[in-house]
């Protein structure tokens, strides 16, 4: 027997053995699978949130840093009468009556969809903002010195596709809600020639298309991709709305602020903030990650996704209730998502002079 | 028969079942050698790529906060039988004399194992200006006989690029990869656009 036994050992594994083992190894390999799909998962999805949220932290910063530098000249100029121009005498011996507020420049922001009418309203989500800054280049030749010249500057978001402006070797469709800046050379700054708000109306119409030559470009560049909302309020100090007792916000309590239109008008001050710099603009953008944007492309191959809840950022005092229904969305759509907001102080507001 | 056995077995492996062992060993680093390999030149290719970028937003940078051009210079050699761009230097320009001054040490792509290729895969070189390209000037790069190609970054963001945006990028692919005149991308590219008007930069993976 014993003899037996042995020589049945020296004969190898049983089958019973072998299988065991084999459950074993499969269990143990199944797991180390699962294990490293998970890592390379999570990693992936780290460095493509790293990786988006770098474009979109770029972007907010370079809104953030032109819009301080938003500019409007205000000057007080002598009304004469209550005509279309009513700082121009329409005889030699009309008198001046009063003094008036007055600049040729404009900061406006609002929804973009009412700002920019050229463009179909479901490519235009949340807002837009357009302003004038010393920011602007020339294109002409032997001008690029003068890299401060006064300009229009522009944002707003926009859906489509990249198809005119990407690589041709990059194969990928990639539709997606992309932040776009208006920047016009320095000498296509129509601000003095045309009526308020007409130096923009063609910002989304001038995008990059894909017959853009260098020496003729196209005003309005892509900033950054997935970025899907845009959220801008201008508001009064924290003191000045105390003093006036009520909400900072009350110069754009639906967001839209219009320099050269005659608003907030009162018996005191009978211009209202016509031709005012709000001293500070509340910025809040919401970008996606690179991963969320392919998926949600993916569910839409053929219609703009609706992200923003309609009627959503219309009532200032709705803010944070808009970005919470907001945030609830992209979590039911399982995107990864991030808000940037910040405070902008305008350095060339002169709001004093409204006190 | 035990005692025989015993010997047996403390005899250890059968040259047989070592010949087995070493197979399937071999086997194993076979096949997962190209793997492990096309994982390292994936990240150089990611590092040398982020390089780039980064080297790009210093260049912008410095151009703001210096209120003056700055200018990457990318210079194409040969080395080991490959005829393209193995590094990248930044430069200031003096705007009147066109004399370029070194800022820094040159940048080589993670150590010869990426090239930023010429060609339709870059179109940006294709349109450089007569001043911003020639013999190189700096060394090591003039003993080795390379050419230079210049791209140049203003304080407001604009840059020196006389293409419009859709052709305004340069690629990066791993040095295994190369071909000359290649027109269509190796199956892992890093390619790195530059808006020539705005000076944003993106990049595009596959």
């Amino acid at each position: 027997m014993k003899p037996h036994h042995d020589k049945s050992r020296s004969h190898g594994f049983s089958l019973v053995e072998v299988a065991l083992s084999m459950v074993v190894l499969s269990i143990t390999l199944l797991v180390s699978v699962q294990v490293l799909n998970q890592t390379q998962r999570t990693w992936k999805r780290a460095v493509a949130r790293v990786e988006q949220f770098r474009e979109a932290r770029l972007a907010f910063e370079s809104i953030t840093q032109n819009l301080t530098q938003a500019i409007l000249n205000t000057y007080q100029a002598y009304q004469y009468n209550d005509g279309d121009t009513p700082t121009i005498p329409q005889s030699k011996t009309e008198v001046p009556t009063r003094y008036l507020r007055q600049s040729e420049l404009q900061f406006v922001t609002g929804q973009a969809a009412t700002l920019l009418p050229q463009a179909p309203a479901e490519l235009l989500p949340t807002h837009a903002l357009f302003f004038q800054a010393r920011l602007g280049l020339s294109e002409r030749e032997g001008y690029a010195g003068l890299n401060r010249l006064l300009c229009g500057r522009g944002y707003f978001i926009m859906h489509g596709d990249d198809e005119a402006f990407r690589p041709r070797h990059v194969t990928a469709r990639n539709s997606r809600f992309r932040l776009w800046e208006y920047r016009p050379p320095a000498e296509e700054n129509s601000v003095y020639a045309v009526k308020p708000g007409e130096w923009f109306s063609k910002a989304a119409e001038n995008i990059v298309t894909s017959d853009e030559t260098i020496t003729n470009p196209s005003d309005s560049r892509p900033v950054a991709a997935n970025i899907i909302a845009l959220v801008i309020s201008p508001q009064v100090t924290a003191d000045d709305a105390a003093h006036k007792k009520t909400t900072p916000w009350w110069i754009a309590p639906e967001y839209s602020f219009d320099s050269a239109a005659l608003a907030n008008t009162s018996t005191d001050s009978p211009q209202g903030t016509q031709h005012m710099l709000p001293p500070r603009v509340v910025v809040t953008l919401v970008a996606i990650d690179e991963a969320s944007a392919r998926n949600l492309a993916d569910r839409h191959p053929d219609d703009v996704p609706q992200l923003v809840p309609p009627g959503a950022f219309a009532k200032r005092d709705d803010l944070q209730s808009d970005l919470k229904a907001l945030e609830e969305k992209l979590r039911a759509e399982q995107l990864n998502y991030r808000v940037f907001s910040s405070t902008i102080n305008l350095r060339n507001s002169k709001w004093g002079l409204l006190r | 028969m035990k005692t025989h056995t015993h010997k047996n077995r403390q005899h250890g492996f059968t040259i047989v079942e070592l010949i087995i062992v070493v197979a399937i060993a071999s086997m194993l680093l076979a096949f997962s050698t190209p793997y492990v390999l096309s994982s390292l030149q994936a990240a150089s290719l990611t590092s040398s790529g982020d390089m780039l970028m980064h080297k790009i937003s210093q260049a912008q940078q410095r151009a703001l906060t210096e209120n003056r051009a700055m200018a990457l210079q990318f210079y194409f050699y040969d080395k080991e039988g490959i005829e393209a761009c193995h590094a990248v230097q930044l430069v200031s320009v003096d705007p009147v004399t066109n004399v370029a001054a070194s800022l820094e040490e040159p940048v080589y792509w993670s150590e010869g194992r990426t090239v930023l290729v010429s060609g339709d895969l870059s179109p940006v070189f294709a349109e450089i200006a007569p001043a911003d390209k020639g013999e190189a000037e700096f060394e090591p790069f003039s003993s080795r006989g390379a050419t230079f190609f210049r791209v140049r970054f203003y304080p407001g963001g604009s840059t020196s690029l006389s293409v419009p945006l859709r052709q305004a990028y340069v690629t990066l692919v791993g040095s295994n990869n190369y071909q000359e005149e290649m027109s269509e991308p190796p199956s892992n590219y890093y390619t790195v656009q530059i808006d020539p008007v705005a000076g944003r930069v993106r990049s595009y993976r596959p």
